[in-house]
């Protein structure tokens, strides 16, 4: 057991870690409830949307603690919300308690979590370092490289390089293969990958369908944002999807992935592709981002999470002694 | 992995002259760019740790040969470099211009093409 400042500091950790899982599951409810009119959004718009999504629980649980600290529990300005919330013996802090566990759980899964991206950031950090070695540098931001493979792909972290393979080139005509070095041109001028690994960061503290579900999403608002990156008018499009459809047959020449060949990934590859294509084509006013809504829906999110938090604390307690 | 320029060059000298030892490296290298055997060796040495290179000993000294081909390296960088993008894998940090796979269905492409070409002889007559 112990007192006073470390105490409050490991019971403030503690209140918001449950803030987290509450907040954790009432946004995966918001998102899974309004998934199918993320597509009513402009893509940069869904883009925005679907970071909130994953930064939403670490905002409230950072408000719930701020809430419970002592900053809003002293003194009488805030009597009226001590009333309504608060946290017993913050002072005091019991290593064998539900409050130590729920912080290990989250801690030990934290690591494992930021562990494994980290392995996956090296892998990679050491697959583009090789391929940057046996390329032939382009210009400062496209490398060559030497395979019959016919492919395409933006790598790299800190420092993002576009791969063009002499099969690509030898197979697509100029100004295909200017559309595709424009589009990974636009994934570096994004810092997709680097984008990519942050949201896979955050999203994997979701649960399994809902981190997919997240994933593939901004995935595909990456792809169809890189895709429209240089159209500047329809006939430009049209041509960027005849490019994505020459590819992709292409592509499917070269199976170098024979084992994805379940129900799943096709359709994931079909629909993915399908919504770039008609993306492109499609030439229909998408909604403004949806300010009020989403101040409503955080505002309403900090309430929730901040009450269920106390409530959850005192059933606990009442239950069980710690 | 990290590649050094001198690792790079032994490597694709080994690609085109296998299997080598060091002082035929080294005699290769001192024409075209100066250094000595002890360097040869070492970086010899690292592209073996590297697992790049194998070795067997003949006579007092060992024969280095790649490992792997190098458009089969290529390929299986390639390989591993897009498995997490197609694979819709939770751990994908590399943005393709397209999935790879075979288990397209060719139908459905061709339906997306007819589209495409449609809304172009669209565009084109409303411009007429």
């Amino acid at each position: 057991m112990i007192y006073d400042q470390w105490a409050l500091a490991f019971n403030l950790l503690a209140v918001g870690v449950l803030a987290f899982l509450v907040a954790n599951i009432f946004v995966s409810a918001v998102f899974w409830s309004i998934k199918g009119r993320l597509a009513d959004y402009a893509v940069s718009t869904r883009k925005s949307l679907l970071w909130l999504f994953v930064l939403t629980p670490w905002f409230i649980a950072l408000s719930v603690t701020l809430v419970f600290s002592p900053l809003f529990q002293d003194g009488s300005t805030f009597i009226s919300l001590t009333d309504l919330v608060h946290w017993h013996h913050p002072d005091i802090f019991y290593f064998l308690s539900w409050h130590s566990f729920s912080l290990l759980i989250f801690v030990g899964f934290s690591l494992y979590v930021l562990t494994k991206k980290m392995i996956v950031l090296y892998r990679n950090h050491q697959q583009i370092s090789l391929l940057r070695a046996f390329g032939s540098k382009k210009n400062k931001h496209v490398y060559l490289i030497e395979s019959i493979i016919p492919t395409a792909f933006t790598g790299g972290l800190i420092n993002p390089s576009c791969f063009i393979s002499t099969g690509l080139i030898e197979q697509t005509s100029a100004d295909e293969l200017e559309i595709i070095i424009q589009h990974e041109l636009a994934h570096v001028h994004f810092s997709d990958p680097l984008k990519k690994w942050l949201f896979s960061l955050f999203s994997a503290y979701f649960a399994s369908n809902v981190k997919h579900l997240l994933q593939s999403m901004m995935s595909l608002s990456m792809e169809q944002d890189a895709d429209s990156f240089f159209v500047k008018n329809q006939h430009q499009s049209h041509n960027v999807a005849s490019t994505l459809i020459k590819f992709t047959k292409l592509a499917a020449n070269y199976s170098i992935h024979p084992h994805y060949d379940s129900e799943l990934f096709v359709h994931f590859c079909r629909h993915s592709i399908e919504q770039r294509v008609l993306h492109l084509l499609n030439d229909k006013q998408f909604k403004t981002f949806p300010k009020g809504g989403v101040l409503i829906v955080i505002l309403l999110l900090v309430l929730i999470s901040t009450t269920s938090v106390d409530s959850l604390h005192h059933v606990i307690e009442t239950l069980f002694t710690h | 992995m990290q590649l050094g320029e001198l690792e790079k060059q032994v490597l694709e000298y080994l690609w085109k002259i296998q299997p080598a030892d060091a002082k035929q490296v080294f005699s290769y290298f001192e024409k075209n760019r100066g250094g000595s055997l002890n360097t040869i060796q070492s970086t010899l040495d690292r592209l073996f740790k590297k697992d790049l290179l194998g070795r067997e000993k003949s006579g007092h000294a060992y024969q280095y040969y790649p490992k792997i081909e190098r458009q089969e390296l290529i390929g299986q960088l390639i390989k591993n470099v897009t498995h997490d993008f197609i694979s819709k894998d939770e751990d994908s940090v590399v943005a393709a211009f397209s999935s790879i796979s075979a288990d397209l269905d060719e139908q459905q492409l061709n339906k997306l093409e007819a589209m495409i070409e449609l809304q172009r002889q669209k565009l084109q007559q409303n411009a007429e």
